[in-house]
């Protein structure tokens, strides 16, 4: 992991997004690690708010970086868009050593958003953010007819299963095909 | 924007379909032989299903379960089934709601929410004193099942001696 791959490109701000300092400050001095999603902007994170995902955790745990390791490689999270990694980060900032509410009114309204924030907390295994996630992806459907949920969760007919599956059968037994040719070319 | 929740990782679906109260659980098992299949094995759990036959339908209520600590709504759902439709009524707390399925009777609606609530049966079948005797085979058909009969005092004789 070289720091030229993993550094801030040109669409990164000066300085890193620095976490909010907490209202009782720690004796020991805290350390900070650095994400960067698709677009490259780098956010500084504690180690404190990190602990929130398994993931990283277990990254930190067995990198032992100094800080100054950990600012010229930062952690990089190329599947995941820089709002959705923001929001992630915002969160575990927020709820960095509380206990977490039952509820969330924080996380986004839109669909499409939280779908890939879904996406994002389950790679990072941030077990309460995806509680609260799920939760709000039921919400959406909450009250609605079949026919509702459907639209809403873009979920296909039996029909259009019916044909996705043969299609696939279709290219499977096209792939079987070709690679029984390559091998009888092969052996020739 | 609609989203794609079938791509979601297994277990997340299936913890959002145990945050989904009876209702909404229902209404996305009947989207697809999919979401039907899923919705199976989701083991979701439910307290019991009570199914009371009156003049000219059957009321099923369903309880949810006590320990499911995720879904929203704590109360019982209520399906209505009349003898003489195929579709199914429901009291979601907006107004009473009519749902439809291409070749679902009646037999079908009860097998299909009995399938879907993982080892469920009918915990109490009752009949009460206006249940006409010459819908009793129509009673038997869909409900061949149940642990526990009751049977209004006030009912006829001849609907008491009748077997069940």
């Amino acid at each position: 992991m070289s720091s030229t791959e993993q550094g801030t490109s040109s669409a990164a701000p000066a300085e890193p997004t620095t976490a909010p300092e907490s209202a009782a400050a720690p004796e020991v001095p805290e350390s900070f690690y650095y994400v960067h999603g698709k677009d490259k902007v780098v956010h500084k994170v504690s180690a404190g708010a990190l602990q929130h995902s398994a993931l990283i955790h277990g990254m930190i745990s067995n990198l032992g970086y100094t800080e100054e390791q950990a600012k010229a490689n930062p952690f990089p999270f190329e599947n995941i868009d820089g709002d959705i990694l923001q929001m992630v980060v915002d969160w575990c900032n927020q709820h960095k050593g509380k206990p977490t509410p039952p509820e969330d009114t924080n996380l986004p309204k839109q669909k499409e958003k939280l779908f890939d924030l879904v996406l994002a907390v389950n790679y990072l295994e941030i077990k309460e953010l995806l509680t609260y996630c799920c939760k709000q992806v039921a919400m959406m459907v909450k009250g609605k007819s079949p026919e509702e949920i459907r639209e809403i969760w873009m979920i296909p007919t039996d029909a259009e299963d019916e044909a996705a599956e043969k299609e696939a059968k279709k290219r499977a037994g096209k792939e079987a095909a070709g690679e029984t040719a390559a091998a009888a070319g092969d052996a020739k | 924007m609609p989203i794609r929740i079938l791509f979601l990782p297994g277990k997340d679906l299936q913890y959002a379909l145990n945050c989904m109260d009876i209702g909404d659980f229902i209404a996305f098992s009947l989207c697809s032989k999919r979401t039907r299949n899923l919705a199976k094995s989701s083991n979701r759990k439910i307290d019991s299903i009570i199914a009371d036959v009156y003049q000219n339908f059957t009321c099923i209520e369903i309880r949810p379960s006590k320990v499911q600590r995720f879904q929203s709504d704590p109360n019982a759902l209520f399906i209505y089934l009349h003898f003489s439709n195929p579709w199914i009524q429901l009291d979601r707390k907006n107004g009473i709601e009519v749902w439809r399925k291409q070749e679902f009777t009646q037999s079908d609606w009860i097998a299909h929410i009995l399938s879907i609530f993982k080892g469920s049966v009918i915990e109490k079948l009752g009949i009460s004193d206006v249940c006409p005797v010459s819908y009793l085979d129509n009673v038997q058909k869909i409900i061949p099942k149940c642990n526990k009969l009751e049977i209004s005092e006030k009912c006829s004789a001849e609907l008491t001696k009748r077997r069940f």
